[in-house]
């Protein structure tokens, strides 16, 4: 029965999206509500205007801040199922409008990242895996520690020093150009690569010793068929597992570098927004990134079976 | 494995090269800025980094005061950064019998950016929005009603006696914009407007050649934000930038050096202090006279000013420090081990080889801090450490976000940073941090000589006696050692030596930076 083969996992992903939804409306809700302070002392101007206790309590109470936790979650979360995250206390614009202004931005640096760490993770995963034990996979070794180690804003800061600043040749904040995305991709694909580059190190090299390759290259397979077909293919699951996961956690991810290279993405927002205490903001935030993970999850789950139709077929004969 | 294939090596190659050439070809596009900085066909531009990026193109809600800056935007009332005393702006004129019934007559023969006139009209428009959608300025401004009463003259009813009212004009969310303008820029009537303004990335700024009070000397600006200082001063060794404001004070030595750089310093005009908990479980000692002395005692400002502020600051003793118009002149303070000790055994305490007990108990006191100025953290320190020296135990506590940390009247001392010379008057300080339920009196403090010292000052509407006032408040607080004011950290920025015309403020929040008298060589 096709149709019950694909319903089954579909109504298990719907059925976890929206629980996971609900899951994060509350976590937000109860972030916001457990945080110190508001946005009262911010939208009051409290660093350059004289205010007093009963300004601050009767904007509270203008702002429905005093009212009780449930009335709160009940407006909040109706908002939100109408996709209305309220107007940003600090702009008096729409929240979700602040979001969509920010995202283009980090979406662009995590996957310019993610383009670079794949090139990254191939040529260097594959160069240490097909010299073994050479000076290159020292190298590639060597690479790989220092990337992990190196702090990524320190990184960001050298590249500035280096490209921006004596080489003048990249700008050294902002994106007002295509130029501007070079140095933070760079900054965090280094960062990010390392892991990549062993796991796919360790995966082809495990897999060039399998029996199915033994097999093929006894048959007079050429090596690159052999690479292409096989090995690589067999070594890729775990490398779009943690690749998958890897997207995900970039999208919140790039704060350090949004902040060292003037990027307005949703990481930067987020930042300022906790600094100002625009909790809307933060709201919108923890849940538009979360479920952008859950489906970039769900996304991953389904290249497994394209990649490995052994999965399919395991979740067909479950079902 | 097997040997290597020259075809692997060929492929690598190419990806190397693919990847270089997508880097040359991204680092062209950075040709586009080197453009905008030398300016296309001898264009004077300017290229000017600040430190708090806005929030928004609204000028009436912006949160940093980027708009003001910028120089695109004017107020009612300005302010002299020389002297910091008011003077008429876009208001030729203001008078009131009773500091709560006020007319204003506004300059004649000033246009929009979009070319609309400046009438009393569009004033009352204007401040009308602004007190609708920022309660901060609302209660700044405290307009019960505002009204053009002809073309040119404007009647402003305060809510009550409110001779700070035109002070508070003054404020960077108080500046006159078009509001009947349906687009997303500010529209103003400085002697630049915007010709983009991307909150997130950068705002282009071009001359007004309708300016009514000269042309501007550049041809553009293009204005950025960026909070880390790191950031700042690598733009302008880049060359990125012309002017950065507030290198950080590391930094300094460095820009100093480069020969293409100018840095200036001036006095800020905000006071890093010492605040007492007057309201706390130790409160009876914070009430006592003889005891803030001491601790004051104990606190060397030069060792502040060299040791934590690299020199960047000056010394102060009371909240309004420096030759402004309500100044104070300061009294003589001694420090030291000896001095200290003098007053807290006159304070009651017993001291016994140069250590301090209570009831013949140690004392230990908890002092609050933040790293939001770096200097803070840095300055409870050396209070522990001098504290440390007659037997006092000062127990530090760093808090996330200081204001919401002393809601819980949890501490004894804290390090605290506050504008006190604010728009040209003391208003802003004083009813903030004394006044009844002021926000910023974390400490609690209430005494009724001070109370009936700020009543009289709130209702001077004359200027001179209003000052005069100021310092007998500043005075008292000094001799009486209600808190404790330490420093006054420098305002800095660091510019391009091809710029002429550029003046350090003395804060960011008050004054256009971008000025029409800028030029680049």
């Amino acid at each position: 029965m096709r149709p019950a083969t694909w319903l089954v996992p579909l109504g298990k992903w719907v059925a976890q999206g929206i629980g996971f939804f609900f899951v994060l409306t509350i976590i937000s809700f109860l972030i916001v509500q457990l945080a110190p302070g508001d946005a009262v002392l911010s939208m009051l101007r409290i660093d350059t205007v004289a205010v007093t206790q009963d300004e601050i309590e009767a904007l509270r109470n203008e702002l429905g801040l005093n009212d009780p936790a449930w009335q709160q979650y009940v407006r909040f979360l109706g908002g939100v199922l109408q996709g209305d995250f309220g107007a940003s206390l600090m702009t008096g614009k729409s929240v979700m409008g602040e979001l969509s202004k920010a995202f283009p931005y980090t979406l662009m640096l995590a996957g310019a990242t993610m383009a670079v760490v794949i090139v990254i993770t191939f040529v260097l995963g594959g160069l240490a895996a097909r010299f073994r034990g050479s000076l290159v996979d020292k190298g590639v070794a060597a690479f790989c520690t220092a990337g992990a180690a190196v702090p990524t804003f320190w990184l960001g800061l050298l590249l500035i020093d280096l490209f921006a600043v004596r080489l003048h040749i990249l700008p050294s904040s902002g994106m007002a150009t295509a130029a501007g995305l070079v140095l933070p991709t760079v900054a965090l694909a280094i960062a990010i690569a390392p892991p990549y580059i062993k796991i796919l190190r360790n995966s082809l090299i495990e897999a060039s010793g399998r029996e199915f390759v033994r097999a093929a290259r006894a048959r007079g397979v050429t090596e690159s068929v052999i690479f292409g077909k096989h090995t690589l293919r067999d070594s890729l699951i775990p490398l779009v597992t943690i690749l998958g996961v890897s997207l995900g956690s970039l999208l919140g991810g790039t704060v350090i570098v949004e902040v060292t290279f003037g990027i307005p993405g949703v990481g930067k927002l987020a930042v300022e927004a906790l600094a100002r205490r625009d909790y809307g903001v933060i709201q919108a935030f923890i849940i538009v990134v979360g479920m952008a993970i859950f489906v970039i999850n769900l996304l991953v789950d389904l290249s497994y079976r394209a990649l490995d139709p052994s999965i399919s077929l395991k979740g067909a004969e479950r079902a | 494995m097997s040997k290597p294939r020259p075809r692997l090596v060929r492929a690598f190659a190419i990806v190397l090269a693919s990847c270089m050439a997508l880097l040359v070809s991204c680092s062209s596009g950075s040709g586009d800025i080197s453009s905008v900085n030398g300016g296309a066909d001898g264009e004077k531009v300017l290229r000017f980094v600040t430190v708090y990026p806005p929030n928004t193109t609204d000028a009436h809600l912006v949160n940093a005061a980027f708009v003001l800056n910028s120089g695109a935007v004017e107020s009612l009332v300005g302010i002299d950064p020389e002297t910091l005393k008011p003077y008429p702006w876009l208001a030729e004129s203001w008078q009131s019998d009773d500091a709560q019934h006020w007319t204003l007559t506004i300059r004649q023969g000033i246009t929009f950016h979009n070319g609309k006139p400046l009438n009393a009209e569009a004033v009352r428009a204007s401040l009308q929005h602004v007190i609708e959608v920022n309660p901060g300025v609302a209660a700044a401004l405290k307009i019960q009603d505002v009204q053009a009463a002809d073309e040119y003259t404007l009647k402003i009813t305060t809510e009550s006696v409110y001779p700070a009212l035109i002070s508070n004009l003054i404020h960077q969310n108080a500046v006159i914009v078009d509001v009947t303008d349906p687009g997303e820029l500010p529209i103003g009537t400085g002697p630049f407007k915007f010709e983009s303004f991307d909150p997130n990335t950068e705002a282009v700024l071009v001359r007004n050649t309708d300016y009514w009070d000269g042309q501007a000397k550049l041809d553009k600006v293009v204005m950025a934000a960026n909070a880390d200082a790191n950031a700042r001063m690598l733009a302008i060794q880049a060359g990125d930038a012309d002017i950065i404001y507030r290198p950080s004070t590391e930094s300094i030595d460095t820009l100093s050096a480069d020969p293409n750089i100018t840095v200036e310093s001036v006095p800020g005009s905000r006071v890093y202090h010492l605040m007492y908990n007057y309201s706390g479980k130790n409160a009876e000692l914070w009430n006592n006279v003889e005891f803030r002395r001491g601790i004051d005692a104990l606190m060397d400002r030069q060792a502040i000013v060299e040791g934590v502020m690299a020199g960047q600051g000056t010394v102060a003793f009371n909240p309004f420090p420096g030759n402004w118009p309500f100044s104070p002149t300061p009294m003589e303070h001694k420090h030291g081990t000896e001095e200290a000790l003098k007053h807290f055994q006159a304070a009651g305490l017993q001291v016994t080889d140069g250590k301090v007990t209570k009831d013949s108990q140690p004392l230990t006191l908890k002092v609050v801090t933040y790293i939001a100025r770096p200097e803070l953290p840095l300055i409870a320190q050396l209070l522990r450490d001098s504290a440390a020296k007659v037997g006092i135990t000062m127990d530090i506590q760093v808090a996330d976000n200081i204001d919401e940390y002393v809601e819980t009247n949890e501490f004894d001392v804290m390090t605290y940073s506050l504008l006190t010379i604010t728009r040209g008057d003391g208003s802003f300080f004083l009813n903030g941090t004394f006044g009844q339920g002021g926000a910023q009196n974390h400490g609690r403090f209430q005494d009724p000589t001070l109370t009936t010292m700020l009543d009289a000052f709130n209702s001077e509407l004359d200027s001179d006696a209003r000052n005069e006032k100021a310092k007998e408040i500043a005075s008292w607080l000094e001799a009486e050692a209600i808190n404790s004011y330490l420093v006054v950290p420098n305002e800095t920025s660091a510019y391009s030596k091809r710029v002429t015309g550029w003046q350090t403020p003395v804060n960011e929040f008050e004054f256009p930076m971008i000025t029409k008298d800028i030029d680049i060589d």
